[in-house]
């Protein structure tokens, strides 16, 4: 599902991002990125939701080659999977219901089948009495509840989740953390970069650890 | 997305709106100049005459095989004859009030000869009516019989020089014109884009195309350019009717009043077809390079 091969990435000024990062994901696994800041995480996650090139090695998720993509088939791939950030990115202008329209309006789905497919995602993420509400009148956990929602309306077969909790208390990050384990257990390969130890120690997963853009396996 | 940023986003809209219609207004009202200026330049052409002087031995034969020439041309409309006695006699009533002393001398008189008189037929465009008429002036001036050909060369040479002119002129006004109008719209639609950007990144996150994240800015654009062309027509007929009543009596003098016309339907909706045209172009021009699967990543990457 996920598989980085010999990858390096290396930005002007010769900084070294990633070093020779080797890792595969199967599909349907949880598994956690672990790192201090700038170790490479968010450069490793951005290459892999084809946010940017790698400078050399190859990305392949979910049967794109990533090394390979043109212009016009990266849409397609981005349909293809759900990306989660620290920072919510919410449409301001759009209430939660049409913030989750979203990936369904750009594929065209007809209006009842998109209406039927964000009630029941809100409903699975407890959003559905606040369908109608703007983004900066819910609270932060609400908003993030709503991102996973819209990453995941679309059934992509990956989540890739940035610091999801990152903004959020314990309480809500809990919550947060409890929601894409039951994503996962219906099937979808969810990866989950974060810097809380504490929270990848409480659920026992599977867990990358990256530094100094170089990967491992487990964690210390 | 907060009120303010709206209200940004209104007034600039407003401000857009005002400008285009500006523009828009003098842009019709020089194609209405040059449409009405056609008009009037083609009506004066067709009372263009030419006159083919015969000469005083010329024989009834050879008056016939000329007035023959010229009923075979297709570039001639109508052909009369003017017998020497006819022009005389018309001479004299025009002279009559001017000149009486002038009739009086019958020797002046013995040298009106009699001719043929034609205009050249509506199929001639106006702009090859003096090639035409040079051309069937240095063929009739063959023609046996035939003393001289006169077609008013000066004022006809003068006529298609002001014709090309006034052209050139209101062509480059309009272009100039229509260039400032394309940079106000693509200004606003940069800045449109500018305000969205975080919105495009989304729209990029979720696997949007390229078209669907174009879409709403090329709506935007022809919109903008077909509420402006609406305004500016409607602001060109209230000042092309202040015009018509305030030059009534010359317009009447000129006999020009028939002559001179506001847009018609068809062209009235070729002119909002032609703005919402330049909006979207305008609006096409900045999104050219917005998106192309890597923009939003850009500038994840810029910040991060």
């Amino acid at each position: 599902m996920i598989q980085f091969s010999h990858v390096y990435k290396t930005y002007p000024g010769d900084i070294h991002a990633l070093k020779n990062v080797d890792l595969m994901i199967e599909k349907g696994e949880f598994v956690f990125l672990t790192g201090p800041s700038g170790a490479g995480k968010t450069t490793l996650f951005r290459m892999l939701s084809a946010f940017d090139k790698v400078t050399s090695g190859q990305v392949q998720v979910a049967g794109f080659d990533l090394t390979k993509i043109s212009a016009s088939e990266i849409p397609l791939f981005r349909r293809r999977i759900g990306v989660v950030f620290q920072d919510f990115r919410l449409l301001k202008d759009h209430t939660l219901f049409e913030n989750v329209a979203l990936p369904l309006q750009i594929r065209g789905e007809r209006t009842t089948v998109t209406d039927k497919k964000v009630r029941d995602i809100l409903e699975q993420v407890g959003l559905s009495h606040k369908a109608d509400q703007y983004p900066e009148f819910v609270s932060g956990g609400e908003q993030q509840r709503t991102a996973i929602a819209r990453a995941l309306v679309h059934q992509p077969g990956i989540l890739i989740a940035d610091e999801p909790t990152g903004n959020l208390d314990p309480k809500l990050a809990d919550e947060i953390m409890d929601l894409l384990e039951r994503v996962c257990a219906q099937g979808t390969t969810v990866f989950v970069a974060t810097h809380d130890h504490d929270l990848v120690r409480e659920r026992k997963k599977r867990t990358l650890q990256i530094i100094d853009g170089m990967i491992s396996e487990g964690f210390k | 997305m907060s009120s303010q940023i709206r209200a940004k986003k209104n007034s600039l809209r407003f401000a857009t709106v005002i400008v285009l219609t500006a523009s828009f207004a003098v842009l019709q009202l020089l194609s209405l100049f040059a449409l009405n200026l056609q008009n009037v330049l083609t009506m004066w052409g067709q009372q263009l005459q030419v006159n083919v002087y015969l000469s005083e031995e010329a024989t009834s034969q050879q008056t016939t095989q000329v007035q023959n020439f010229l009923k075979n041309s297709d570039s001639i409309d109508h052909v009369e004859y003017i017998s020497a006695q006819k022009a005389l006699n018309t001479f004299k009533d025009q002279m009559a009030s001017y000149a009486p002393d002038l009739l009086k001398d019958d020797d002046l008189l013995k040298i009106i000869p009699a001719s043929l008189q034609f205009s050249l037929s509506d199929k001639v465009a106006t702009q090859d009516q003096v090639s035409t008429m040079k051309s069937l002036a240095d063929q009739l001036k063959t023609q046996a019989g035939v003393e001289e050909v006169s077609y008013g060369q000066d004022w006809v040479k003068a006529y298609s020089s002001l014709v090309l002119g006034i052209k050139s002129a209101v062509g480059f006004l309009i272009f100039a014109i229509g260039g400032a109008a394309l940079f106000v719209i693509s200004n606003v639609i940069r800045q449109s884009i500018h305000q969205r950007r975080d919105a495009i990144e989304v729209l990029e996150l979720v696997g949007a195309t390229a078209s669907f994240i174009r879409k709403p800015f090329l709506k935007e654009g022809a919109l903008l350019a077909l509420i402006s062309g609406g305004l500016a027509l409607g602001s060109s007929a209230m000042i092309f009717s202040w015009l018509q009543k305030s030059l009534a009596q010359q317009l009447q003098f000129f006999q020009l009043a028939s002559s001179i016309h506001f847009f018609n339907g068809a062209q009235s909706l070729l002119v909002l077809g032609l703005s919402m045209m330049l909006g979207l172009c305008a609006s096409y021009l900045c999104l050219r390079s917005l998106n192309d699967g890597w923009a939003a990543s850009q500038r994840v990457n810029d910040r991060g």
